[in-house]
């Protein structure tokens, strides 16, 4: 991966150090709350204006499969079907335009010089600014307006400007007010979303020296609109950024809802666009499809407000600049798996789902940019450094990548830049201690087997109980335990309590008689054993042959999430050697994450090597997960298992990849519902991450454990006896929350040992 | 033919007012004018020179009944822009639809001065006048009405949908922050057209 050490340093902005701006956002509660509020009612809105109009007979028809992001699962309903649909279309113009960028630059240039614009290409940040100020300079404009822009918030023009003694006002109301508080906005659609009516009724009091309401928006608003007038009025220059350029003729698009960026157009007699070369599309056809994905996946609108189109000059004497920048863009065009990243439309959707954003906000997630596409392009518009803080923070829950409308594969980009951090900066020393340990099967198994002796005096339940000891009270223990508390170390792991075989009696199902490897995930080997157990028992009673293949221990997963991409290749290898020395029909483990990571991310770490590659291919086609393997291959009936009275009532949590990635959404809750009989309660926000998330919760166990505090509430809510998912890391996360809660009361169970518990007698035991 | 109702369900939806007015109906439009002026407590109201033209007898109507009626064209002469903005804002803005798109409830003015535009963007209050048959089904059908547009040299093309807003504040939705505050849109129905949709 390229990045642009050019730009590293090269603008003045005085930001302050990640674990500064870390540790401030932590200790804001109105920021978490403002945040996920408004993160539910998008989710709600959003999906509704989809599912509208769908159901609105305006619609295109959806045409064929979703295929742009295969990686982002989606529900089949006709809102979801809709909008994979768009998105496809709209991916597939945008890379046409990055792969013939130059040609449709050609094409605007030309069609702009004769309408009277004149389109100047900046490499960089500094030829932008330097272009924007000369033109100030040459044409005596003192005062500026601007309507948002993100690229100028890139480029860090108003310092710029105001370094150079021009007044610069911020039109946008949003904006505004993050200017008069000298911020940045911290999300790229809604710039005050962690500020409240109080904060923005003192700052109007202070700036207009009267007193203004710190109660009635309404009022604020008049103020902003009163006070703005004059300075529209006044400005010499207009400066807007562009919502997307159109090629063939010339015109450059504004999406606004206040009205803003029409009288920054209007009023002044020079206006300069400044864009992003990738903001490019080819005609007005493939903008208004921009329009469609634009508006719903920011704001949950049909449309917003105004959308004005401009391709020149309209009166003599005015003059039109547009300001093409690249600054990173083409180092991102030459890195194939970043490549996507530039059919970006800044709808800032991959935020709006994004767990830790919920928790921290955009001046701690991301840099200028935030969400998922900030942690994406902060490397090539700002340098490296600049991402190692705020990347660190992604739990890979790929929320990011459903909702994106350009299909942009975020988690994978994500993870690249992560790789690429660690590779030049190097991981957290406890992460580094861990994974190298954790690498190394000879060394650390012997090591647990030792660990699960000596804290047996301090478990109970699965749990490890510190407390016994006062260890709870050590810095470490705070911070990383008091909210969940750990599984201990089974002292016998699961391998040692499994009996491989045929068994004799089956239940009635399409199983029977298949020869399935069984892969237990090194989670439920050490510290869950018993799920392990729960697996074996159902794989028996459906007369399945279960072959425990060994040496087996971890598929490299943490290793890859982290971002040490080398300790993963070497465990990603032991896994392939063990699994395709046995003759099995299937490969089924009880760990959603290590399906994931075998189907998907070994094609990604093998990408340079075909041969181990084409193995981890050979390999992928057997590998099947628990819930999967139930209802798709053994094809239980309702009614052949039952329920023991006294269950109670169950809920399910969709592990994120499981959901995301594999598009378990339907299967988990028919075996709980229909297959199982079981009384069965939707848990609201079931598809948002539990914040165990790998390696992120080990080093940010504050943002880990806020969003496993969003989830228990959650849980709480639907007042369910029994929590239910498929990710043993998730189980226990979730486990150890709710023990430490005093919520121990809900069991959190696999879904295999849910399964086990409505065996009939007699069936499956002896595991 | 697009559905007017459609129009008017979505355009009542984003928070427009719709009138209907018949073939030759100048009383329903001044009513809808005369409304909006007593929306913003103003007697005053500015056409575009594209709206007087529209509909010819408009302007004379309205003075009749009493407005201050200007041509925003005629009204900015020998004004400077700051003056002229000053002068639109205390007035009812009047201007005429190029096109309505059904889909999304939206008009695209055809006024192609600064001073007509600026009609449109200063006063408190809009009122654009929208032949029937200018209403287009989808916004596919306007991005080929903007190519021909701005083949013919328009520079200028904003598509309006409800009246000005911002939710920037605690997400609470509140109307007319820049532009205007209230969006009145008047479907001129036109004779062969009545009644068959």
């Amino acid at each position: 991966m390229a990045t642009s050490d050019a730009h590293q340093g090269s603008t003045a902005h005085e930001m302050l150090p990640f674990e500064v701006r870390y540790r401030r956002a932590l200790s804001n509660q109105q920021l978490e709350r403002n945040l996920l509020n408004f993160q539910r009612s998008w989710r709600t809105a959003r999906d509704a204006v989809w599912q509208a109009y769908a159901e609105s007979g305006m619609a295109p028809q959806p045409a064929g499969a979703p295929n742009a992001n295969p990686l982002a699962s989606l529900s089949d309903s006709p809102g979801d079907r809709l909008f994979a649909s768009l998105r496809d279309q709209m991916a597939a113009i945008k890379d046409e335009v990055i792969d013939h960028l130059e040609e449709y630059v050609d094409q605007f240039t030309r069609a702009a010089a004769r309408n009277g614009v004149r389109v100047y290409r900046a490499a960089t940040a500094e030829d932008a600014n330097r272009y924007v100020l000369e033109l100030c300079r040459d044409r005596g404009i003192q005062h500026v307006v601007k309507s948002k822009s993100m690229v100028s918030e890139e480029i860090e023009l108003n310092a710029a400007l105001e370094g150079a003694g021009i007044r610069v006002v911020e039109t946008d109301l949003g904006e505004w007010v993050a200017q008069l508080s000298h911020e940045r906005p911290s999300h790229m659609v809604l710039p005050i979303i962690h500020k409240n009516r109080v904060q923005v009724g003192d700052l109007f009091s202070a700036y207009t020296g009267r007193q203004i309401s710190r109660q009635d928006i309404g009022e604020q608003v008049r103020v902003a609109r009163s006070e703005l007038r004059q300075e529209f009025l006044a400005a010499g220059m207009g400066i807007t950024g562009a919502n997307a350029v159109v090629a063939d003729a010339g015109a450059i698009m504004l999406v606004t809802n206040e009205g803003n960026a029409r009288l920054v157009t209007s009023l002044p007699k020079v206006h300069v666009v400044l864009v992003g070369v990738e903001k490019m599309v080819p005609n007005f056809a493939a903008a208004m499809l921009q329009v469609r994905l634009l508006a719903r996946s920011a704001t949950a609108q049909p449309i917003t407000a105004y959308t004005t189109f401009i391709n020149g000059p309209s009166e003599p004497g005015r003059e039109m600049h547009v300001v093409l920048l690249d600054n990173g863009r083409s180092a991102m065009r030459a890195t194939p798996l970043i490549r996507d990243a530039l059919r970006c439309i800044r709808c800032a959707a991959c935020a709006n789902v994004c767990p830790p954003y919920a928790v921290v906000g955009g001046h701690v997630f991301g840099h200028i940019y935030s969400g998922a596409i900030g942690l994406v392009n902060t490397p090539y518009h700002h340098g490296l450094e600049a991402d190692a803080g705020p990347q660190s923070l992604c739990v890979s829950c790929n929320a990011c990548a459903t909702v994106c409308p350009v299909g942009i594969p975020l988690p994978q980009q994500i993870l690249e830049v992560r790789t690429e951090v660690v590779r030049r900066l190097g991981l957290p020393l406890p992460v580094r201690l861990a994974l190298e340990l954790w690498s190394r099967p000879r060394l650390v198994q012997p090591l647990l087997r030792l660990a699960g002796q000596l804290l047996r005096p301090l478990s109970s339940g699965g749990m490890l109980r510190l407390g016994r000891l006062g260890l709870d009270r050590l810095q470490v223990s705070r911070q990383q335990l008091s909210w969940r508390t750990p599984p201990t170390v089974g002292g016998t792991p699961a391998r040692d309590l499994l009996r491989p075989g045929r068994p004799e009696a089956a239940l009635p199902n399409d199983a029977q008689g298949l020869r399935v490897a069984y892969f237990i995930q090194c989670v439920t080997d050490w510290f869950a054993p018993q799920m392990a157990v729960a697996i074996a028992k159902v794989l028996r009673a459906l007369g399945v042959e279960l072959v425990v293949p060994q040496p087996q221990h971890c598929c490299g997963l943490p290793a890859f999430d982290a971002g040490d991409r080398d300790t993963a290749r070497r465990m990603a290898q032991q896994t392939i050697e063990t699994l395709e020395r046995v003759d099995a029909d299937y490969i089924l483990t009880g760990g959603a994450s290590c399906v994931v990571c075998m189907l998907h991310e070994y094609e990604r770490i093998f990408e340079d090597e075909p041969a181990w590659r084409e193995r981890a291919q050979r390999l992928a086609h057997k590998v099947v997960d628990f819930t999967t393997f139930l209802v798709e291959v053994a094809r239980l009936r309702p009614g052949t298992l039952n329920a023991p009275p006294g269950l109670g009532r169950v809920t399910y949590h969709n592990f994120c990849q499981s959901l995301n990635v594999l598009g378990l959404r339907e299967a988990p809750i028919k075996l709980i519902r229909d297959i199982l009989g079981l009384e069965y309660v939707e848990l609201p926000e079931a598809n948002v991450c539990c914040g165990f998330g790998g390696s992120t919760s080990i080093t940010h166990p504050e943002v880990a454990s806020h969003i496993l505090r969003r989830k228990l509430e959650n849980v709480a809510s639907t007042g369910a006896d029994v929590l239910v998912t498929d990710n043993p890391g998730c189980i226990l996360h979730m486990r150890g929350g709710l023990d430490a809660a005093g919520n121990g009361h809900v069991r959190v169970m696999h879904t295999a040992e849910l399964v086990a518990e409505c065996l009939p007698r007699g069936l499956g035991h002896g595991a | 033919m697009p559905d007017a109702r459609a129009f008017v369900d979505r355009a009542t939806a984003v928070g427009c007012q719709v009138s209907l007015a018949g073939p030759a109906d100048v009383d329903a439009v001044v009513g809808a004018v005369v409304a909006e002026m007593e929306a913003t407590a103003t007697e005053a109201c500015t056409l575009s020179a594209r709206a007087a033209l529209m509909l010819p007898e408009l302007a004379d109507a309205l003075t009749e009944g009493g407005a201050d009626v200007r041509i925003a064209e005629e009204l900015a002469a020998g004004l400077s822009t700051r003056e002229l903005a000053e002068r639109l804002a205390g007035r009812v803005g009047v201007v005429a639809a190029e096109a309505g798109v059904v889909e999304t409830g939206s008009v695209l003015p055809s006024d192609d001065t600064l001073p007509a535009r600026l009609t449109g963007m200063l006063s408190e209050s809009v009122v654009v006048l929208l032949p029937s048959s200018r209403l287009l089904r989808s916004l596919d059908d306007l991005a080929d009405l903007l190519s021909q547009l701005a083949a013919q040299g328009r520079h200028f093309l904003s598509l309006v949908t409800g009246p000005s807003r911002t939710s920037d504040i605690e997400r609470v939705l509140t109307i007319g922050v820049q532009g205007p505050r209230r969006l009145h849109v008047v479907i001129l129905q036109e004779e062969a057209r009545v009644g068959n949709e």
